[in-house]
């Protein structure tokens, strides 16, 4: 292939064999149906008291893919980490309807919320332990599969093993998750974080150090969640990927959400200059 | 120029080969142990002769053995149950004191009940005791993020001049004033006779219920480990406490639970050596002895694996009842600890291979790459994601945690 | 591992000032504490301080006795050597630690019982015969003339031995290497935060942590030894008494900064002596209490340091701190 001639995606076609279009083109399910997530007026302190997130409000209904995008450092970890639980934030967030109380991880896997974080091997997966035992974890922890002080792993194993023929995992049950690529890393997160059946998902950077091939992957793993009905609530740093799946674009910027668009009057040039942080 | 490298091994190491690894060890230890004996002038191969007729030629030497490895049993257990959550636990010295107080005194003050009823009332005073003495340091970890270490640590020097007071400085409950002699001499009241604790007698071997007890627990923490859901939240605690917080564990319980339970495990440590051995509340020697310091080595020798734990006390009891015996005019005072620390010196350094394996690695004159033996080249620092199959305490004890 | 404090230390002192006597009880525990302080700053946390500790007083004390030149020269060498021995015990579990990437919690507690009361200066306090034994040479106070004579500053401050001086000037060494030398402030800082990024930076991270351990030991080997030459002074078994524990405790208190080390040390020895100063006024106690409250100190200051300070950046750790370097 001339170098002039050929253009980003001809090449990943050419390395894949074949491309297909994320099927976020096609109109999804159920829009206009319950929220799956409402978040209210969010305001996030970091351990040294400043603040990081401030004020920011945005809905995800169910079925539906959401994004919020900006450079890196603009607050979005401690966006997703505070909706999740894994920090403290004042404001409100709904699940489902629900309030959902504050710092408190396990209340937010029971009311039906999942996150797949940007730190995949220090806070998603544990590296040293087996890939069926990163599967099991959530789910261990909200009882499943237990009576008592006594878990049921045969049945942990089956599941294990359907989700890695789902997601197509390159692995086996008894790998150390560590042992992985980055891409089947991500497809165990998402196949544990999707098995729990959530109302809503958050991702964050989902494809961040993939491969294309493993990007494509997940992009329509996503994609064929929301179709399920679950919310999905993307924070990126691509703008590209999120614009091939999602439906809403918020635009963060030091904290706050400085532009919102459809998926219709999503304009990459606009949004990007949004993200840099000009105000028009 | 040739030379050894370290490097992180790429696949874990077989398991096969994980649980030989403190074996070896120990014997390159006692090999080093030997050189330095043959320096200073002991024969090796008698002086450890000796070591191995005391400690287990005999049936008397057997039984003694297992009285030094009842309390490094029960201590090891504590420190293993801590340490393998990540819970560094420093305290099972002072939880064995006044777990041993809180026995003795329950024992005294139920004379004239049956043993049925004095001694399990024994196990749960001893263990609540040791859980006692737990509290304010496991609170301070939960509540503020103090550092367990450090405060586990005042109150090992607090307890042990608790009793200390007890017996040498008072007229508490707990001593003994009925003759004169003691009166002039201090000496803790002995427990009545119906408070001795039974021992298992099979084919001439005593095994003290102490020594029952935490045979039991030992496979029951193994169980708990390797099934129960409690046991994986502590695995995935210990390995990374921020992720066990992301999976929804309730992490300031289970550092609590943890916590007080290796507490307990101490303090009936305690109540064993009033109930199976001492009968009595002896300041002096249980602080000479050191049990509660001794686990966490009985642990670590272990590799912190529950059926490990009960080979390596055994291990070091008979070492010690050996040292001890040996401890005379040709061996000072002094040597127990040496030759112990020698032994454990090399098996905390033997333990880097279940992590790491040694590469000869030719670097060759002008070229700026390493290349390692086999041709293949390694150029910088390896990916941040880490594997081994045992790390005790892969988060930073003085740092932010749970 | 715990023996009872020497009554006969409390006799070495002018009772009638504590405050001084503080001063003196303080200052192995000073001695000890920089050095585990620079240690730790490096990020290697050596909780066998106490055995370190041992391995400088029963060397120390030995060498003494040993030597028959004059007293001062006598003292000197057996100090030198003192710090030497603990250098060694430390380079060993630098070896360990750095060179073997073992844990350094379990490795500490190995030293400390390896070198401690059942392990090698018992071995040694046995084998030379020095337990019980009176000390050839003693290290005394040393009045500076006119100055000590000042109400009540005077025999605080100008009315020590050697050492105490020695270790006012070894703060003022700390702190400037600390605060204005590459080495110090730079290399030591980096290595101690991030020695991933310093060994990006070409920083050789293995080096410096070796060198500020086995500086560390020297030191601890140091304090120990003020134990067998100054304070008691003779040996006995586990001499230190828990010293080295404490040691460690105060560096923590202490934030890692040399002067707040020193003001704890000295508050912690002037605890420590009040009981001898109560007695002398007729107040008896036993003495168990005094004997507590030091620790007890030490510990209500470790939780409520805690407790107040969660998570400011002030008063953290080094980052590195206990955790094994990987890489090359």
């Amino acid at each position: 292939m001339r170098q002039e001639k050929v253009s980003e995606r001809d090449l990943a076609i050419a390395m894949l064999g074949g491309i297909e279009p994320v099927a976020s083109t096609q109109v999804r399910s159920a829009p206009g149906s319950e929220e799956a997530l409402v978040v209210k007026n969010l305001a996030v302190r970091d351990e040294h008291g400043v603040l990081r997130v401030k004020n920011v409000s945005f809905s995800v209904k169910a079925g539906s893919i959401v994004g919020v995008v900006g450079v890196a450092g603009n607050g979005q970890k401690h966006l997703t980490d505070a909706i999740y639980g894994m920090c403290s934030r004042s404001g409100e967030v709904y699940v489902g309807g629900i309030k959902l109380a504050p710092a408190n991880p396990l209340a937010s896997l029971k009311l039906g919320m999942a996150y797949v974080p940007e730190d995949r091997f220090s806070l998603g997966l544990v590296p040293n332990m087996t890939v069926l035992e990163n599967l099991a974890m959530k789910k261990i922890a909200l009882g499943m599969h237990c009576t008592g002080p006594y878990v049921n792993w045969a049945a942990y194993r089956r599941e294990g093993t359907r989700n890695l023929e789902t997601y197509k995992v390159e692995g086996r049950l008894n790998m150390r998750v560590g042992e992985l690529s980055g891409g089947n890393a991500q497809k165990v997160l998402l196949a544990r974080e999707f098995g729990l059946h959530p109302k809503v998902l958050i991702v964050a950077s989902p494809t961040r150090g993939l491969d294309i091939a493993a990007t494509r992957s997940v992009l329509q793993i996503l994609d064929d969640m929301a179709n399920t009905g679950t919310g999905i609530l993307v924070v990126s740093e691509d703008l590209d990927e999120v614009l091939e799946i999602a439906d809403e674009v918020h635009v963060l910027f030091r904290g706050e959400i400085v532009g919102s668009f459809t998926r219709a009057s999503a304009d990459p040039d606009r949004i990007g200059l949004l993200m840099g942080g000009s105000r028009s | 120029m040739i030379s050894l490298k370290l490097e992180r091994r790429p696949t874990s190491i077989k398991s096969v080969y994980v649980a030989g690894i403190p074996v070896v060890g120990a014997v390159i230890g006692l090999l080093i142990a030997a050189v330095i004996l043959a320096v200073t002038r002991h024969n090796p191969f008698s002086t450890y002769g000796i070591m191995l007729q005391f400690a287990f030629g005999s049936l008397r030497g057997v039984n003694s053995t297992l009285v030094q490895m009842t309390p490094l049993l029960l201590t090891g257990l504590a420190a293993l149950v801590a340490f393998r959550a990540g819970v560094y636990n420093i305290g099972a010295e002072g939880q064995l004191y006044i777990g041993a107080m809180s026995a003795s005194g329950v024992a005294l003050a139920l004379r004239g009940q049956t043993p049925i009823v004095i001694i399990p009332c024994m196990l749960i005073a001893g263990a609540l005791g040791g859980v006692a003495w737990a509290l304010i340091p496991a609170l301070s970890r939960v509540l503020y993020d103090a550092n367990e270490i450090l405060t586990t640590l005042m109150m090992n020097y607090i307890g042990g001049l608790l009793i200390t007071y007890l017996i040498f400085n008072s007229d508490s409950y707990w001593r003994d004033l009925s003759t004169s002699f003691a009166r002039s001499y201090p000496v803790g009241k002995t427990i009545p006779i119906n408070a001795n604790w039974p021992a298992l007698g099979i084919a001439g071997f005593t095994l003290p219920l102490g020594l029952l007890v935490g045979l039991g627990v030992s496979i029951l923490v193994m169980l708990w480990f390797r099934q129960g859901r409690g046991g994986f939240f502590a695995r995935v605690f210990a390995n990374s406490p921020l992720t066990a917080q992301y999976t929804g564990v309730r992490t300031k319980r289970l550092v609590f639970g943890i916590f007080l339970a290796s507490g307990a495990l101490a303090g009936i440590a305690g109540a064993s050596q009033i109930g199976d051995f001492a009968h009595l509340l002896d300041p002096s020697s249980l602080q000479a002895a050191g049990y509660g310091y001794a686990g966490i080595l009985v642990a670590v020798l272990a590799m912190l694996n529950p059926l490990g734990l009960i080979l390596s006390s055994l291990f070091l009891g008979g070492l010690t009842n050996a040292g001890f015996a040996l401890e005379g005019p040709k061996f000072p005072n002094g040597t127990v600890g040496t030759l112990e620390g020698i032994i454990l010196f090399c098996v905390v350094g033997m333990l880097t291979l279940v992590n790491y394996r040694i590469r000869i690695v030719n670097q060759a004159r002008f070229t700026p790459l390493k290349a390692s033996k086999d041709g293949s080249t390694t150029a910088g620092v390896q990916e941040k994601s880490t594997f081994s199959r045992v790390r005790f305490f892969s988060s930073n004890p003085f740092g932010k945690r749970d | 591992m715990v023996s009872e404090t020497n009554k006969n230390g409390y006799k070495q002192l002018d009772p009638g000032c504590h405050i001084a006597g503080g001063v003196s009880y303080g200052t192995p525990l000073f001695l000890a504490g920089i050095g585990e302080l620079l240690s730790e700053r490096g990020g290697l946390v050596n909780l066998g301080i106490e055995g370190m500790m041992l391995i400088g007083a029963s060397v120390g004390f030995w060498v003494s006795q040993v030597l028959t030149f004059e007293s001062a020269a006598s003292l000197l060498v057996a100090f030198a050597i003192a710090m030497i021995a603990g250098a060694l015990a430390a380079g060993l579990y630098a070896v360990i630690t750095v060179g073997l990437r073992a844990d350094q919690v379990v490795t500490g507690l190995i030293l400390a019982i390896f070198g401690g009361s059942t392990g090698l200066s018992t071995y040694l306090g046995s084998t030379a015969h020095l337990i019980g034994v009176v000390g050839h040479h003693n290290l005394v106070a040393v009045g500076l003339g006119p100055l000590s004579s000042l109400p009540v500053v005077g025999p605080v401050l100008f009315h020590q031995d050697p050492l105490v001086y020695a270790s006012w000037f070894l703060l003022l060494v700390v702190e400037i290497f600390l605060g204005y030398t590459r080495l110090g402030r730079i290399t030591l800082k980096a290595v101690g935060d991030n020695p991933t990024s310093a060994a990006a930076m070409g920083i050789k991270v293995r080096q410096v942590r070796f060198l500020f351990c086995i500086a560390g030991g020297a030191l601890a080997g140091l304090g120990g030894a003020y134990y067998s030459l100054r304070l008691i002074p003779s040996w006995s078994n586990g001499l230190t008494a828990g010293a080295g524990w404490i040691a460690l405790g105060l560096v923590i208190v202490a934030f890692w900064r040399p002067i707040l080390l020193l003001a704890g040390c000295y508050l912690f020895g002037i605890s420590v002596s009040i009981g001898s100063v109560l007695a002398a006024r007729g107040i008896t106690l036993a003495p168990e209490l005094y004997g507590v409250l030091p620790y007890a100190l030490t510990l209500i200051v470790l939780i409520a340091s805690s407790a107040l300070l969660k998570g400011k950046r002030w008063a953290s750790a080094p980052a590195s701190l206990g955790k094994p370097y990987e890489g090359e």
